[in-house]
């Protein structure tokens, strides 16, 4: 669709209202907003910022981690003309200043907890309290006057060869991006993406523009972690990821890991080898359990930011998932080519989008025109002049050559290295050759001035000695033409290359510290992903200094970590790597290497998913319900004389609920489960005592198949567990646990676990109380059979329910109160 | 402890941090000046007592009906002092005999 604003396209998002859009869960709930909702909540938004005094052309800042509301703010800032200026959150707090400074925005959006700093000097606002402040304002469309010309966002390059620049974007550059990403690839409304792409940056967010036009969703992550993009993949069955070829790298060496360790990487060379010849479907099943790790749904990768590699693209072919590359830069919102979803080429960055047009000047350099190619850069002219050619076309800076329809990028007009005689080398086509030799840990080709001409000087980060380099540059350079010849190499003085946002090489700051031997930069960014030596990163990280150094016998008391610090390392160890280490190991006298030691030891923290799915199944509830109703429900009769009261209670309550008793007696479970109605029995699962069901095996068979149980922790770390009970409510399902923890082997009610507390805030959903009195006794502790038949009475209470901002240890006190007073 | 540099760390682990370094009791609605106080006490009970606790969330900071801070780990009980001036939090611990 050809829209002429955003009013157009936010219109145009009707036809999904039922469809699910946006997806994200912040700390145990996963919380989903329909395409209405998101509608109605885009409006809302557009109200509040009219009321916060922002109108047409006024300028607002977000600094902010992917969410649903910087998507609201987003759509409800464009819906009333104001301009959106992105700021990646992993900037520094001193370059999200100087953007400040230079874009003077009226009103600034952060995350919580990043850079608290601004509120002294500027008007900002958390952007998690987005909708508690929108709330209250109507949802129904805003007034507004849109015109194709009104600026939708700048966004900053991340070009550190000097000032980054703002690219300034209309509202017509961004849709007209829209409506030829839709014409070139069918994007199908069930597919889902994860995002792990800032939506400071134009692809992800041109990229979300245009998968929500489609009806599809997409679903967002509380950090970008390894762990939780493996623990997404498999809860949400993601579809698509967009990405940039160093993830798809990760995944897949992580792939390729798994497989040495279970003994079957020989397999997998070989399968891999072997595939070429199936179709894709056939791949998927032959390589089914890879896919089942990934979530059984992953098949489509769409990558750009850099250009992939051929051997990473073709590994997941091979696996039978696509892999779509494109091309773009900021300045054409984003996208100017891509490969088609039935048309993929590995050694091409795709063919032209319908609405754009592209030449190849006399210099190589490939230049753009068209609706989405931007007017100018933010108040510097003499930029936006140079941006352009005389006739109008955009320079992209990029040298290639289009075959047939297909565009091929060789490198950056301004890398090319220029030899004495004229010819060009370009550093990407000796990289290509080169990254295929694992010698070179990491390998990045620049060009060093010598009097008028430029070398080609390989820069090189490996732990191999002098002698074996010299020989695998050799060998690199038999295999390029004569004139691109590695003629000099020198060592990287750190274990990583400075990176630019997208995690490139930055190829500039390595050319200045080639040729000016400038000190090594220091990075500004941060990011969580860059692998290499996680243990070194998660230091730097905690010490807040990207480029610290230490050795590995440093002992982490010397190097800055004191007791908090520590603990923070084993949080981020746990949180990125999924590897959980006991606090007590790590002292101040642990030294870099014992901490890698504990780490390559320690086993990867259980995943909260391994409890089994049968109990779950359509039949085995059939069956499993049947078993209860008839036999275990005759058993409790011969026992139990069973009365109930308060049944009214339950009158016009909204399922699921989370029911608690109090635990006097080994027989209540059964109990309590047939004192609740047939329509809420047959949708309930109950929490049984996890060390219990580990020892007794027949006693946990019959409490899965019967009462669709799970195993719940009564020791650290309770987490798991609480997620698994978030997870089956969010399946629809109802949960009965006793909050005591254990037996009441005094019949007095006990304190309650304080995750009680948590689960009833954070579920938002009703928790019903239920007391047993007759019961102790019935089957004394530690006895195998009931002792005597009891008449028990089972006293349902009132739903209660609890508002986000109760404490946890209050909420937990409330439920004791009102259990001990039923 | 120095608050600036409590709460950058606090930015840095977010609530996997709080988690590891906190009871559940001990956070509720508290100000990150409040909890870089609780912390102080954690590390000084650390420092009065003969064993190391297996790990900081096992040192339990509560108040009594007087709303007087103390500490407990194990079966140990601390008397304990928070002040807070400027820019630093500072705890006090003195061991009780259990």
């Amino acid at each position: 669709m050809n829209y002429q604003n955003f009013d157009d396209y936010i219109d145009s998002l009707k036809v999904y209202d039922e469809r699910l859009a946006l997806t994200i869960r912040p700390f145990l709930k996963i919380e989903r907003l329909s395409y209405k909702q998101l509608r109605q909540q885009i409006y809302q938004t557009a109200h509040f910022l009219s009321a916060r005094g922002i109108g047409s052309g006024d300028r607002i800042l977000i600094v902010a981690n992917n969410s649903p509301e910087w998507v609201k703010l987003f759509l409800g800032s464009q819906l009333i003309g104001a301009v959106v200026i992105t700021v990646d959150a992993r900037n520094s707090l001193a370059t999200t200043r100087q953007f400040i400074k230079q874009t003077t925005p009226k009103l600034i959006f952060r995350s919580n907890l990043l850079h608290p700093e601004l509120n002294k000097d500027y008007s900002t606002f958390l952007i998690n309290e987005l909708d508690q402040a929108i709330n209250d304002f109507p949802i129904t469309k805003p007034d507004s006057k849109l015109k194709k010309e009104n600026t939708s966002l700048i966004v900053f390059t991340s070009g550190t060869t000097a000032d980054p620049k703002g690219v300034v974007l209309s509202q017509k550059n961004v849709l007209a991006n829209v409506y030829g990403i839709q014409q070139a690839i069918d994007i199908n409304p069930d597919w889902r993406f994860l995002s792990v792409l800032p939506l400071s940056h134009m692809y992800e967010l041109g990229a979300s523009l245009a998968i929500l036009s489609r009806g599809a969703s997409i679903f967002y992550m509380p950090s970008v972690t390894p762990k939780f993009i493996a623990q997404s993949l498999q809860e949400y069955h993601i579809t698509s990821i967009l990405a940039i070829p160093q993830l798809l790298i990760i995944l897949m060496e992580r792939i390729k890991q798994t497989a040495k360790t279970e003994g079957k990487a020989q397999f997998l060379t070989i399968a891999l080898t072997l595939v070429v010849i199936l179709p894709m479907k056939m791949r998927r099943l032959l390589f089914h359990s890879i896919h089942s790790r990934l979530g059984g749904k992953l098949d489509l990768l769409v990558t750009g930011g850099a250009p992939i590699p051929i051997e990473v693209a073709s590994f997941w072919e091979r696996l039978g998932v696509r892999a779509l590359q494109g091309y773009g830069l900021t300045e054409t919102s984003p996208i100017l080519t891509v490969n088609r979803l039935n048309e993929r080429r590995f050694d091409s960055a795709g063919q032209v989008l319908s609405n754009v047009q592209l030449r190849i000047a006399n210099n190589n350099e490939i230049q753009a025109k068209g609706p989405s190619v931007f007017k100018e850069y933010w108040q510097n002219p003499a930029a936006s002049v140079a941006a352009f050619t005389e006739d109008g076309w955009f320079k992209t800076g990029d040298v290639g050559h289009i075959q047939n329809g297909w565009l091929q990028i060789q490198g950056r007009l301004k890398f090319a290295i220029v030899l004495s005689n004229g010819l060009k080398v370009f550093p990407e086509d000796i990289e290509l050759v080169a990254d295929k030799y694992p010698v070179f840990q990491e390998i990045c080709i620049v060009g060093v001035k010598q009097h008028d001409n430029e070398e080609v000087l390989a820069v090189i980060i490996s732990k191999k000695p002098d002698s074996i380099i010299n020989q695998t540059i050799a060998e690199v350079n038999a295999k390029l033409e004569s004139f691109q010849h590695i003629t000099a190499w020198r060592r990287w003085p750190d274990s990583d290359f400075p990176r630019t946002r997208l995690l490139k090489i930055d190829r500039q700051q390595v050319w200045n510290w080639a040729n000016n031997n400038s000190s090594i930069p220091t990075a500004d960014v941060s990011d969580k992903l860059i692998s290499n030596d996680n243990i070194a990163n998660i230091i730097r990280l905690s010490l807040n200094q990207p480029n610290a150094k230490f050795k590995e016998a440093d002992r982490l008391a010397d190097i800055g970590l004191d007791s908090l610090r520590r603990l923070n390392v084993i949080a981020l160890i746990e949180e990125q790597l999924g590897i959980s280490i006991a606090e007590e190991q790590v002292t101040q006298i642990t030294t870099v290497a014992e901490l890698r030691n504990l780490v390559s030891q320690s086993d990867q923290v259980e995943s909260v998913y391994t409890q089994p799915t049968w109990p779950f199944q359509k039949w085995i509830r059939f069956f499993g319900n049947g078993l209860r109703e008839t036999v275990i429900h005759g058993i409790v009769r011969i026992w139990v004389k069973l009365d109930v009261e308060g049944q009214d209670n339950l009158g016009n309550i909204s399922l699921p609920a989370l029911f608690i008793f109090n635990h006097t007696d080994d027989f209540d479970g059964p109990v309590v489960y047939q004192a609740l109605p047939h329509y809420i029995r047959k949708r309930l699962s109950v929490a049984a005592a996890d060390d219990v069901l580990r020892e007794h095996k027949v006693l946990a068979f019959i409490v899965r198949l019967g009462f669709a149980g799970f195993n719940f922790a009564r020791t650290e770390p309770y987490m798991p567990s609480l997620e698994y009970v978030c997870k089956l409510v969010d399946m629809g399902r109802c949960v009965v646990l006793a909050p005591e923890g254990r037996l009441s082997t005094t019949y007095q009610l006990q304190p309650f676990k304080s995750g009680i507390g948590l689960l009833a805030v954070n579920l938002g959903i009703p928790v019903v109380p239920m007391k047993t009195f007759g019961l102790s006794g019935t089957v004394p502790l530690h006895a195998k059979w009931p002792k005597h038949r009891s008449h028990v009475t089972v006293r349902i209470g009132q739903p209660v329910y609890f508002n986000r901002q109760t404490s946890y240890e209050s909420a937990t006190l409330r439920l004791h109160n009102i259990m001990e007073m039923l | 402890m120095y608050i600036p540099e409590f709460k950058q760390q606090l930015e840095i682990g977010g609530n996997l941090l709080i988690n590891k370094a906190f009871d559940q009791s001990e956070i509720k609605n508290q100000t990150i000046e409040h909890l870089a106080g609780i912390w102080a006490a954690k590390e000084a009970v650390i420092k009065a007592s003969e064993v190391a606790p297996k790990k900081m969330a096992d040192i339990l900071i509560s108040y009594d009906t007087l709303n007087k801070p103390y500490a407990k780990l194990g079966s140990h009980k601390y008397a304990i002092s928070i002040s807070h001036h400027g820019d630093y939090a500072i705890a006090v611990v003195y061991r009780l005999e259990s």
